[in-house]
């Protein structure tokens, strides 16, 4: 529901309920000034009435009295017009009309005994005349009449009274419906401003939480451009190593996966290691130049050590800092070889598998790297031994990271297999060529990459220029 | 009789659990990666205190039908074992990693697993 939608559903309720209540009190004046217009009239009407009765009983008798004309005149002129006021009365007071009905009656007899009057008056008898308008009959009309005109009074008296009554009851009704219509309406405009005070407070929120995540994702960017810098540069420059060439790549991931190999040639050959940390970001990159520069100190200080002896001494050193200085649950997968210029290989510590192309057969062996991971536990030599394998001219040795055989395709991997026939299409040619042919096959598979990967590839027998690309 | 474990529901990650003799079983299955990382550290952080809870001896993680794991997902079973290990003597239980030598990721991965500590048995068919 937006503010849009709210604001126009409050006003047009709100709208609609002034309206409804206008429309409603307009019909209440409306009425009630209908009801005042016929009570004026009846009123009017009735006054009337009583006061051409009395006009016209005296100018009768004034006429019998005095036998002149023109109070004869005087009655004709105004006859009509207590008809017409009788008659109006009626019409007006419908509920009045049995009373209003025997004051007409009795008008119409005392007419006719006026009349009579006159008569005798203009045949020169104004004895018989004013006998006739004093006579007990005369008077007895003229008491009809009197309490008919009374009746009808009453009558309209009570009938105003009553919708009077109603109309105060309406008046009423509406006044309850405008006040309940005021309560609803409050509440209903105190949720509206509720629900416009909850959408700004939520609208600010986002805000704010988009400039937070604007932050951290300008924060994490740097911290992948310093990672990044830790992982590359740090990498081995054109390893020159002796009755070998060698060539690897590292292809960091966007969030920097710790990814690690060396190459350190010595005086009989060479060191290589290859490993990756178990965390992501800067404080993978720490953890690599942790195992990067105890490795290289272990091996500078003594070549000829063995690579189980090697794997244990970096395990104590990188258990120490990471769990027990930094309270790090990271840990390392890693594998040191040592390389003789004769083709012995021997190594220790557990990473991916080996891959040996052997120029004889043309096809790979598969070397396990057995033993355990560094960093996680505070003793590995139980588990670190030290394995070894012979390389003949024209082999082919490939290290690998898991961001190769895990590269993903839609629900697929990249796997051993692919990276197997990979390596022995190309590793007839040189060390780069394989190097190529591994980055570019997997580039060219994978649809999106979610991890770092290495390969390190070290070619026995032919000395050449080293290769190394990150 | 299986236990509820009550972690949340993964479309990628499921996990039953039971009582196997004296021993604890829990199976996984599917896929185990960045997705269904927290899924996993809820559902070992639960298996540890059910079995410090019950004093089991032993718990048995079978991971057979996990097809995938990456490295993210192996640490979580690397701080479980350290979990376990640190839950000797009174909470001390063996634990027991059941995978099979077809699946990749785990014929190079339990191997070095065991190595971490002395509790770890595995056992690949």
């Amino acid at each position: 529901m937006n503010v849009r939608t709210v604001l126009g559903a409050g006003i047009a309720v709100t709208l609609a309920a002034f309206g409804f209540l206008a429309w409603g009190a307009w019909l209440t004046a409306k009425s009630f000034e209908s009801v005042s217009n016929v009570e004026l009239e009846l009123q009017r009407n009735v006054g009337t009435i009583v006061h051409l009765d009395e006009v016209l009983t005296m100018s009768a008798r004034m006429g019998a009295a005095t036998g002149d004309r023109r109070w004869e005149a005087r009655y004709r002129k105004y006859e009509p017009e207590l008809d017409k006021a009788i008659k109006g009365a009626m019409a007006l007071a419908p509920d009045a009309a049995a009373a209003t009905a025997e004051t007409d009656a009795a008008n119409v007899a005392l007419i006719e005994l006026e009349n009579q009057s006159f008569e005798r008056s203009r045949a020169g008898d104004a004895e018989g005349a004013r006998k006739v308008l004093f006579s007990d009959e005369y008077e007895r009309q003229k008491a009809i009449y009197a309490k008919g005109a009374s009746q009808t009074n009453a009558a309209i008296e009570r009938k105003i009274d009553s919708e009077l009554i109603k109309h105060r009851q309406n008046a009423l009704l509406l006044s309850i419906g405008a006040a309940f219509a005021l309560v609803m309406l409050s509440l209903g405009w105190i949720m509206v401003l509720r629900f416009l005070r909850r959408t700004e407070d939520s609208r600010r929120q986002a805000e704010q939480e988009a400039l937070s995540a604007r932050a951290t994702a300008t924060a994490k960017e740097k911290e992948m451009e310093i990672a990044a810098k830790i992982q590359t540069q740090i990498l081995p420059r054109e390893p020159n190593v002796t009755g070998a060439s060698v060539a690897a790549a590292m292809v960091p991931a966007s969030e920097v996966g710790g990814d690690y190999y060396e190459v350190i040639p010595v005086e009989d050959g060479s060191w290589i290691a290859i490993g990756d940390v178990s965390g992501h970001g800067i404080s993978a990159g720490v953890v690599m130049l942790m195992v990067q520069s105890a490795f290289a100190s272990i091996v500078r200080q003594d070549p000829h050590i063995a690579p189980s002896r090697a794997v244990d001494i970096l395990n104590r050193t990188l258990f120490e800092n990471l769990r027990r200085r930094l309270r790090s649950d990271d840990h390392v997968t890693l594998t040191v070889l040592r390389y003789y210029p004769d083709g012995r290989l021997v190594w220790a510590g557990a990473h991916e598998d080996m891959l040996v192309f052997r120029a004889q057969s043309g096809s790979c062996e598969r070397l396990r790297t057995p033993g355990t991971w560094i960093g996680a536990v505070e003793n590995v030599g139980r588990a670190t031994v030290d394995s070894s394998a012979e390389l003949r001219p024209g082999d082919v040795l490939v290290l690998h990271t898991d961001g190769i055989t895990e590269a993903p395709r839609g629900g697929e991997r990249f796997g051993m297999d692919r990276l197997q026939a990979v390596v022995e299409g190309a590793a007839r040619g040189s060390a780069e060529s394989v190097r190529a042919a591994v980055v570019s096959e997997l580039s060219g598979w994978m649809d999106r990459q979610e991890d770092d990967f290495t390969v390190v590839v070290v070619k026995h027998g032919v000395e050449a220029a080293p290769s190394v690309a990150a | 009789m299986n236990i509820d474990l009550q972690i949340p529901a993964s479309s990628e990650l499921r996990a039953v659990a039971r009582v196997d003799g004296s021993a604890l079983l829990v199976t996984l299955e599917g896929q185990a990666d960045l997705r269904t990382k927290a899924t996993l550290d809820g559902l070992l952080g639960k298996v540890h205190l059910l079995a410090v809870e019950r004093k089991a001896p032993e718990v048995k993680l079978d991971l057979r039908a996990v097809e995938f794991m990456n490295s993210s997902c192996i640490k979580s079973l690397v701080t479980w074992i350290g979990d376990a290990q640190d839950a000797a003597p009174t909470g001390a239980y063996a634990i027991t990693l059941m995978g099979s030598s077809a699946v990749h990721w785990q014929t190079r991965s339990l191997e070095a697993l065991s190595g971490l500590a002395d509790i770890v048995r595995i056992d690949v068919q």
